[in-house]
């Protein structure tokens, strides 16, 4: 009998081939995962090293001291960036999920279609753009330079980010939910407050918490409307210092001691905004299951 | 559960209109704030001839029992002496009184300080005919301290330190002088072996007082560069990139060989970077150092106007230890401050006072020179003539 080949034959052969195949995308996804992620574990690393020489306790508890001293430290700026990015969530994040809810629940599309171009539009203006616009409307009025200016820039820049993801996330919502709540005879606002929105609530948050990290580390839409601060100022209508800022004076300054305060306060910085999206990704992990 | 989502719901609308209310308060507070214009509108203009000040010199420390927080913004230079003063005169001499000075360039300054949104500005230098037209108010330029423009350069495995002549340092910027073994470095450097290295000149991209300072020197002693590019804030360089601030030009100078550039002494010395000897009025070849900076602006303070806009660079042959490119940082205040600005202004003037005084001696720790006495002298009169609702400030 000539050896033929059998089906399983052919089989088996056609599956080395698959699974030969399925190792090298496997491997090729890993190396782009990896490549995905080394630069955000490099930046980390070196965050860390150059910073922590001067990671100290009195980074938090301490104003800046004059040149030529050592110590002190940088919390006129850990409590103005909490204040300011405190603020400007509280401002620009209801706005921006009201008009997310209405681009999807109530808009009709064409202007849906409208509103999520502006939105994206909004997006896409630099953050030193939207720093001049509030020195406009509010620094050259008011003729000071203030927190207020600094948290309202800063709530413009968040409302992009959390309106469009508020958007996505409503879209993903499926129709029948909302037709189970009208065939109960439920109001539309009423199914939207309380059927729809808890449903996208963990995407939400997920875009706030993405929205604060974005506007905890900008620095351009803080030039020229906060200014800065080297005392610890909680007025609103007075300039107010940021990490952001502080970390760019000094990091352009000629001074040693300046640059290793820069990294340190880059580095409470990074731990600031890992810290805040670790916490609410537990809260929302705790409350998500449960049968509402 | 649904009352709990009830308030989420309710909350959100609140936040919503709250903000709005804000954004709108905020607005209507702007627009009532811009209407006085009291800082156009100077009363019975007090001239800043002597005759119009008293002759009472007040104390020091005058301002001791200011409450107010005063806010300036400008000059990078002069950026580490202020706030280290302020930080003194906070600690030491008025607990209530808070200096927040933020270094934003003195371009920058200048255009705060025209719009009013500081109380008061800086700059490295003083501030043009046209822009005190544009300001509309009667101004000041007061000094505050003095400083060095260093030529600085890197040239790998090479210790010596060179001297140039201002010829030389025309000549290299313009162009004509492309290699470091160039015949006429030799002739400024005789006893040193140079390198066959191409010189790459780095200059400022950005309006600095620190390039006008640099040019008006390069202008002052030689007539191709005077013609050909001449001096301003900001210049048509002839070649090579600029980097942004002294800290852009020094990071640029460091990361290429060959390289040179002009920047503020101290980022210089700060950053390791060898320093040039330059070639003043008299003949010698001199180093930026606090002394030659001293005595720079002791050779031309005599000579400064009434309206203290004065630059220091070139100081003449009678003093030959003066190193010839020296340079000020200017303190931009208005004449005449609105009464609604009192305490603020009282409390900046006072701290002004004490900074041409007692503050000037921590110039020097920080590489900083301090102001001549004549000059001082000269500036308090300037500092007496400022008035606030009309009445003058200091006694």
């Amino acid at each position: 009998m000539t050896p033929a080949l059998t089906g399983a034959d052919i089989r088996g052969r056609h599956l080395r081939r698959r699974q030969a195949r399925d190792r090298l995308m496997r491997a090729l996804l890993w190396c782009s995962a990896l490549a995905a992620v080394t630069p955000l574990l490099l930046l980390l690393m070196f965050v860390v090293r150059e910073g922590l020489p001067a990671f100290r306790p009195s980074l938090f508890t301490e104003v800046p001291r004059p040149l030529g001293e050592s110590g002190g430290g940088v919390k006129p700026a850990v409590v103005g960036s909490l204040i300011m990015v405190g603020l400007g969530t509280f401002i620009g994040v209801p706005i921006a999920i009201l008009a997310g809810v209405y681009a999807r629940e109530y808009a009709g599309s064409r202007l849906a279609t409208v509103i999520r171009f502006l939105i994206d539009v909004l997006a896409g203006v630099p953050s030193i753009t939207i720093g001049l616009f509030v020195y406009g409307l509010l620094v050259a009025p008011m003729h000071t330079f203030s927190g207020l200016a600094g948290a309202v820039a800063l709530a413009i820049l968040i409302v992009p980010t959390v309106a469009r993801v508020t958007d996505e996330m409503l879209a993903l919502v499926p129709r029948s939910v909302r037709e189970a709540a009208y065939a109960l005879g439920v109001p539309r606002w009423k199914t939207i407050a309380r059927v729809v929105l808890p449903s996208a609530k963990v995407g939400i948050a997920t875009g706030v918490v993405l929205g604060v990290a974005r506007i905890a580390g900008e620095t351009a839409p803080l030039l020229f409307t906060a200014l800065g601060n080297r005392t610890v100022s909680t007025s609103l209508v007075r300039p107010m210092d940021a990490l952001p800022l502080r970390i760019y004076v000094y990091a352009t300054g000629p001074y040693r001691s300046w640059h290793q305060q820069a990294w340190a306060a880059s580095l409470l910085l990074v731990l600031l905004v890992l810290g805040f999206s670790l916490i609410t990704r537990l809260l929302l992990r705790r409350r998500a299951p449960g049968p509402d | 559960m649904l009352t709990i989502r009830r308030r989420i719901f309710a909350a959100l609308a609140a936040g919503g209109a709250l903000a709005a209310l804000l954004l709108v308060s905020a607005c209507s507070n702007g627009g009532s704030a811009a209407t006085p214009t009291s800082q156009t509108g100077t009363p019975a203009a007090t001239g800043t001839s002597p005759a119009a000040t008293s002759s009472v010199t007040p104390p020091t420390n005058i301002g001791k029992d200011d409450k107010a927080q005063v806010t300036g913004a400008g000059s990078t230079a002069i950026f580490p002496f202020l706030s280290k003063i302020a930080d003194i005169y906070q600690k030491d001499v008025a607990k209530g009184v808070s200096i927040n000075y933020q270094s934003i360039g003195s371009g920058g300054g200048i255009a705060q300080f025209t719009q009013k949104t500081v109380d008061f500005g800086a700059s490295d230098i003083y501030l043009s005919d046209k822009q005190m037209q544009d300001i509309g108010a009667p101004v000041l330029n007061v000094p505050m301290i003095h400083w060095a423009v260093a030529v600085t350069y890197n040239i790998p495995n090479f210790k010596s330190e060179l001297r140039f002549s201002p010829s030389t340092i025309a000549g290299i910027w313009l162009g004509n002088i492309k290699k470091w073994n160039d015949p006429a470095i030799k002739a400024d450097n005789p006893n040193v072996s140079l390198p066959d290295l191409p010189i790459t000149p780095m200059h400022r991209s950005d309006g600095s007082g620190t390039t006008m300072n640099f040019t008006s020197f390069l202008a002052g002693t030689s007539p191709d560069w005077k013609s050909k590019v001449g001096a301003g804030l900001s210049v048509n360089w002839p070649q090579g990139p600029g980097g942004k601030g002294s800290e852009g030009v020094t990071a640029l100078v460091k990361q290429t060989a060959g390289a040179i550039g002009y920047v503020e002494l101290s980022y210089a010395l700060q950053n390791n970077l060898p320093v040039g000897a330059v070639k003043n009025a008299a003949g010698n070849y001199v180093k930026p150092t606090l002394q030659s900076t001293t005595d720079a602006v002791a050779a031309t303070v005599a000579t400064a106007p009434a309206d203290l806009r004065f630059l220091i660079v070139n100081p003449p042959a009678s003093h030959p230890d003066a190193y010839p490119i020296g340079a000020s940082t200017w303190v931009l205040l208005y004449k005449d401050y609105p009464a609604s600005k009192s305490s603020e202004v009282k409390a900046m003037v006072h701290f002004f006072w004490w900074a041409i005084h007692d503050g000037q001696k921590y110039a020097t720790s920080i590489d900083y020179s301090p102001m001549a006495p004549d000059l001082v002298k000269k500036v308090e009169v300037a500092l007496k003539s400022i008035t606030v609702g009309g009445q003058p400030v200091l006694p």
